[in-house]
């Protein structure tokens, strides 16, 4: 009997083992809810009086700047920068730091910049996690595109007023001369402040204007072995994806994992859009429209007889893995005019020596059809670049900013600092041109990698001529023939739309059900394992409040035009 | 009172170096799993992170009754219990049986060789886990090419409906059958060799013996491993779900932490979240006293 009580008591203890790892696992939830908590000490300082406190730099005291002089600080400077960097433009290199361009960049203006790349994967996870952090990095980067988006869940005037973003309505025209000579054009200075004029982070500007360039893509070389030419109607891809099929090629078409396209492009031709979109003026939504049916029916086909990737529903990302491309695996997909042509894929090792990834055009149910949606041609670019509001340095940092916006600061950010034709840039009857170092590299970086290496992958005021300029022409071709005279942009809806904190609030509730809803469904009638009819589908979504998620993006479009 | 204090007294002067060292365990326990239950309060707010705990609004069970009225709300429930009713029918006994086949092993080389070798899984991390598992059912994967030559899917497995609990379940026991065997394997070797000697004289045989002695040598193990696994019964390992899952397979794979996830770290609604956590929380406590309480009723054997 005592031998039993003792082991009893044996078990007892561990299970006690067990019992404290089980509550480890158990805690997960609380121990998130705790670290937020921590914030919670940390007081929302009120951003105009932490300006106003700091002591302007500018020896003039109240009149503005009109020039940025360098270096903007006497003693070097450090502060820290929050950047989601993809590895595939990183590279070998440690982080954005590395950038030749932003060495020099730290050498002019005495600003040392420490980087902080999040992990690949969990980008929007560690943003959120910033607002609950007591230790937000000086600089954050923000995104307001609709499906990308990486902001303040209660919208960017909220994280202006609840003191997290650094109020820049008033410090812009003090101490930024060059960015606010940029946003004086009421077109671009339009989507850099929200409904209420506040202006609350620096917008990425493009030099004249950047044409799409993001589109279907088709493997050329496998066209021309099936004797067919480039696609242009849903009949036409039927035909290629067919005979693509029958050559052998494991997926003809590679589709976003939502079943949709990124950016509209194969519902375009269907008069509807995958989500939210607007018909002069008048907003609507996709998924309940009549023609959205037509595009799944379609999709559901050609599902069905294995045009599609079999495993769309599972991948990771809306563009093919390496495996899929390199090893022929793949005879269209989504991509970028950069991708095209025979140079970056056979870089990365493509296997096959004829590879040719070339742009097709939108598709359409009949030639000549106009289309409204793709993606979009940009002057402003909705990735924002915001300030923290409890940064030591306000002023220095929107100088900093501005001067990346200045003639001399976006050369350098666009063509780095290795002048010659084997440099990262060289002059030719007053036109930059990349060099070879990043067109050619001699390391056999990619162009992507060589870009992030000697200049910077997205300069603030970026002259988008430089990457027109070092095309090939394939990639040329990619651009002109997602932006033909039919295919326009007219639907897409301002990704600059600002709304209030309640309604930011009601439309996270109304929508978070709706799209999960709207994803999983849309995906099962592709694969046709859904018993759900349209009819079904499309009152569900009703039902679950569409309505109210129009109006609020109504009111939203409805303020932009005024302002 | 003064008796009370002199017994303290001693008690403390004797046994110093026991409660200094048990201090480190006190203090880990008040920090990670004490402090953060003040979190709890963010399900009855309006929580947000710059206004504090203190500042933000009380909306009282508004976050419950929004859940609970939820499009979601049965799916998730459903799945939550299914997922983890299914894992305790299938890994729990699969791990048992593993011990006693074990135990039935008389060179020693061997032994240990499997049981290092069962134990090696558990050890590799979880996105390796869950790339391996995806590279096998996928469409082309090995295993599902396995079930489309018997009749199965052509499209994959791992993006069927029918298929996703079975995958993770199955995937489960490959990894943790080894680790979780050593409770038992230690209980085993705490059974007296006299009592099977007694048996063998008796006349029973390899099979009456493990029925009458190796069992219920084990049985209070068995028994308060029970009531830990049914008291998590709620708690399903979310990151492995979240790392297969995809929206063709939401209707069998999403289940209360992977929605808690979504809400919480992706859409930052922070209170919705924890008042979902805190629902799943209490209804572990309650089966965990329920199993408790049964299990001291019918069988002496008890965590408290």
């Amino acid at each position: 009997m005592k031998a039993s009580k003792l082991r009893v008591m044996a078990c007892l203890l561990s299970s006690m083992l067990v019992l404290s790892l089980a509550a480890c696992g158990g805690g997960g939830t609380q121990s998130t809810a705790s670290s937020s908590g921590g914030a919670a000490s940390s007081k929302p300082a009120s951003s105009a009086a932490a300006a106003s406190s700091e002591a302007p730099k500018a020896e003039e005291g109240d009149a503005p700047l009109t020039e940025i002089t360098l270096p903007i600080v006497d003693e070097p400077i450090t502060v820290r920068y929050w950047y989601p960097m993809s590895s595939s433009n990183l590279g070998q290199m440690k982080d954005y730091g590395d950038s030749e361009a932003y060495i020099e960049l730290a050498k002019r203006t005495n600003i040392n910049v420490e980087w902080i790349h999040p992990v690949g994967g969990t980008e929007l996870e560690t943003f959120n996690l910033l607002f609950a952090s007591s230790d937000m990095p000086d600089i954050m980067f923000t995104s307001t595109e609709e499906g990308n988006k990486y902001m303040y869940a209660s919208g960017p005037e909220a994280a202006v007023t609840d003191g997290y973003f650094l109020d820049l309505t008033e410090l812009v025209p003090m101490y930024a001369p060059n960015y606010s000579r940029l946003i004086s054009d009421p077109a671009v200075g339009k989507h850099t402040v929200t409904d209420n004029s506040v202006r609350w982070g620096f917008n990425l500007i493009y030099q004249g204007v950047r044409q799409a360039n993001f589109g279907p893509g088709i493997r050329q070389d496998f066209l021309d072995k099936a004797g067919l030419d480039i696609p242009v109607t849903y009949d036409d891809w039927y035909e290629v994806l067919t005979a693509f099929k029958a050559m052998g090629v494991e997926a003809p078409m590679y589709i976003s994992p939502d079943g949709l396209s990124v950016t509209s492009e194969f519902l375009t031709g269907y008069d509807v859009g995958k989500a939210f979109y607007q018909v002069d003026g008048k907003v609507k939504y996709g998924p309940v429209e009549d023609n959205f049916n037509e595009y799944l029916e379609m999709m559901k086909k050609w599902y069905a007889e294995g045009l599609i990737d079999q495993s769309f529903s599972i991948r990771a990302l809306y563009i093919p893995d390496d495996d899929l491309m390199l090893n022929d695996k793949v005879g269209s997909c989504d991509t970028f005019a950069t991708w095209c042509g025979k140079a970056y894929y056979p870089s990365r090792g493509a296997v096959n020596p004829d590879f040719n990834l070339v742009g097709a055009p939108i598709p359409v149910k009949e030639e000549g059809q106009v289309t409204h949606l793709r993606n979009p041609d940009l002057k402003v670019r909705s990735t924002v670049m915001v300030i923290s509001a409890k940064t030591k340095y306000p002023t220095e940092l929107v100088q900093w900013f501005d001067y990346q916006y200045s003639e001399e600061g976006a050369f350098l950010m666009s063509y780095g600092v290795q002048e010659g034709k084997d440099g990262s840039y060289y002059i030719e009857d007053g036109v930059p041109y990349w060099g070879t170092l990043i067109t050619k590299n001699p390391d056999g970086l990619t162009q992507s990698e060589a870009r992030t290496r000697f200049s910077s992958f997205v300069p603030l005021n970026e002259d988008y001529g430089r990457i027109m300029r070092a095309r090939t022409p394939e990639q040329l071709a990619a651009h002109n023939i997602w932006t033909i005279e039919t295919s326009k942009d007219d639907w897409t809806i301002p990704n600059s739309l600002t709304m209030s904190a309640d309604d930011n609030k009601k439309l996270a509730g109304v929508m978070g059900d709706i799209n999960t809803y709207v994803q999983e469904t849309v995906v099962k009638m592709i694969m046709g394992t859904s018993n759900t009819s349209f009819e079904e589908f499309r009152k569900q979504i009703n039902a679950m409040g569409i309505q109210d998620a129009i109006d609020i993006y109504q009111a939203a479009m409805d303020r932009f035009a005024n302002r | 009172m003064k008796a009370v204090r002199t017994r303290l007294q001693k008690e403390w002067l004797e046994n110093k170096a026991v409660y200094v060292m048990i201090l480190p365990v006190l203090i880990y326990y008040f920090i990670f799993h004490y402090m953060p239950m003040g979190g709890i309060l963010m399900a009855f707010q309006d929580y947000s992170p710059n206004l504090g705990y203190f500042g933000s609004k009380w909306v009282g069970l508004e976050h419950f009754k929004s859940f609970f009225t939820s499009y979601y709300f049965q799916r998730l429930l459903v799945n939550t219990l299914m997922i983890s009713v299914k894992d305790i029918i299938i890994s729990f006994p699969m791990s048992i049986i593993f011990a006693l086949l074990l135990n039935e092993v008389r060179s020693k080389a061997f032994r240990k060789g499997v049981q290092t070798v069962s134990y090696l899984p558990y050890f590799i991390s979880m996105v390796v886990v869950c790339g391996l598992v995806r590279d096998f059912t996928e469409a082309g994967g090995f295993i599902s090419n396995m079930f489309a030559a018997m009749g199965g899917p052509q499209d994959g497995l791992l993006g069927n409906p029918g298929y996703f609990q079975g995958i993770l379940i199955g995937s489960n026991v490959w990894q943790s059958l080894g680790y979780n065997s050593i409770i038992y394997i230690s209980a085993l070797s705490a059974i007296d060799q006299e009592l099977y000697e007694a048996a063998r004289i008796d006349g029973a045989g390899r099979w009456k013996q493990t029925l009458y002695v190796t069992l219920p040598g084990i049985a209070s193990t068995i028994i308060i491993m029970l009531i830990l696994r049914v008291g998590n019964l709620m708690t399903v390992n979310y990151q492995k779900i979240i790392l297969l899952y995809s929206p063709a397979t939401y209707e069998t794979g999403d289940v209360i932490s992977t929605f808690v996830y979504r809400k919480g770290l992706l859409d930052s609604s922070y209170s919705y979240a924890t008042a979902v956590g805190l629902f799943n929380s209490v209804i572990n406590l309650v089966i965990l006293c329920v199993t408790n309480w049964l299990s001291r009723k019918y069988s002496e054997t008890s965590l408290w």
